[in-house]
C-alpha cells in the first residue's frame, strides 16, 4: 500500500470519468422491489430500500398517486451518463405501473475515494480486475 | 427541468417529524416522506457542545423549489433546530434531474390560471 505523503493532489488524472449521482425515488411500500429490480437493469450496482410514510397533503399525495401512507425509499448510485435513461425511463414506469406511483430526483456525488468502488457504483467493469490499485 | 428543487433532509429525535413538517408547511413545502435511523456522536463532541444525542431519530426528506428552500430551512431550525426538544439538523442538497414532481407545480400553476377549476361556477 503506498504511503499517504499529506499532499493534495489535484489535476486530470483525480477526475472520474463520469460524476456519480444519488438517485432517491419514492414509491408505494410493495412496489420497492419493481423499482429497485428495474433501476439494476440500469446499472445501479448499489441500492439501499427504506420502509417509510409520506405525509403529503391530501390533494398532492393524490396527485402524484401516492394514497397510501406507506413509502418505500430508494437510494441508488448510478452513473450521471445513465441519469437521462434512467430518468425517462422511470417517468414511463410512473405512469404506466397502476397509474402515477411516485417520484424520483438525483443528487450529485462531489467526491469519493477508490477505484475499485467508483467501478462497482457506476458498473465500470473496465475497473473491475487487478484490485484496488489506489485512491 | 424548468424549476429548481433542492430536497432537505432533517435528521430529528423520534417522535417529533411531525413539528418539521408543520414549520416546513408553514413555509411553503408541500409533502414528504419520513424514515427511521439510528443517531451516534462522540461522548466528547456531545460533552462539547452540551448535547446528548438520543439514538433514536427520524430523517424528515423534503423536496422544495429552490426558491422557498432559504424559507423553509429557516423555519425548521426555528421551530425543530437544536435549542428545541426535537434537536433537528436541517441541511439542502440541490437536484439536478428530476421525475415526478413538476407535473403537480404545473397543474396547481394551472387551476391558479383557471379560477373556475379551483372555485366550481354556480348554476341557476
Amino acid at each position: 500500500m503506498a504511503e499517504y505523503s499529506g499532499e493534495i493532489k489535484t489535476g486530470a488524472e483525480n477526475v472520474a470519468p463520469s460524476r456519480l449521482m444519488m438517485l432517491v425515488t419514492v414509491v408505494q411500500k410493495g412496489k420497492g422491489t419493481f423499482f429497485a429490480d428495474f433501476l439494476q437493469t440500469f446499472d445501479a450496482n448499489l441500492q439501499v430500500c427504506v420502509v417509510g410514510r409520506g405525509t403529503a397533503r391530501a390533494d398532492a399525495a393524490e396527485f402524484l398517486g401516492l394514497n397510501e401512507k406507506n413509502r418505500t425509499i430508494i437510494f441508488s448510485i448510478v452513473s450521471e451518463d445513465r441519469l437521462d435513461a434512467i430518468m425517462d425511463a422511470l417517468e414511463s414506469r410512473f405512469y404506466t405501473v397502476n397509474g402515477k406511483t411516485g417520484i424520483s430526483f438525483a443528487i450529485p456525488l462531489t467526491s469519493m475515494i477508490g477505484k475499485l468502488s467508483y467501478g462497482f457504483l457506476s458498473n465500470d467493469r473496465r475497473l473491475a480486475k487487478g484490485g484496488e490499485a489506489n485512491g | 427541468m424548468d424549476k429548481r428543487y433542492e430536497a432537505i433532509f432533517c435528521i430529528i429525535n423520534a417522535g417529533f417529524s411531525d413539528a418539521v413538517m408543520s414549520a416546513a408547511r408553514k413555509a411553503g413545502a408541500g409533502g414528504g416522506t419520513v424514515f427511521k435511523g439510528r443517531g451516534a456522536a462522540p461522548r466528547e463532541a456531545e460533552e462539547l457542545f452540551k448535547i446528548t444525542v438520543q439514538p433514536e431519530k427520524e430523517i424528515v426528506m423534503l423536496v422544495v423549489s429552490e426558491d422557498v428552500k432559504d424559507d423553509v430551512l429557516r423555519a425548521i431550525y426555528t421551530e425543530a433546530g437544536l435549542g428545541s426538544a426535537g434537536q433537528g439538523i436541517a441541511f439542502s442538497l440541490p437536484i439536478e434531474r428530476s421525475v415526478g414532481l413538476s407535473d403537480y407545480s404545473r397543474e396547481k400553476e394551472k387551476k391558479a390560471e383557471r379560477p373556475e377549476d379551483v372555485q366550481p361556477r354556480q348554476e341557476n
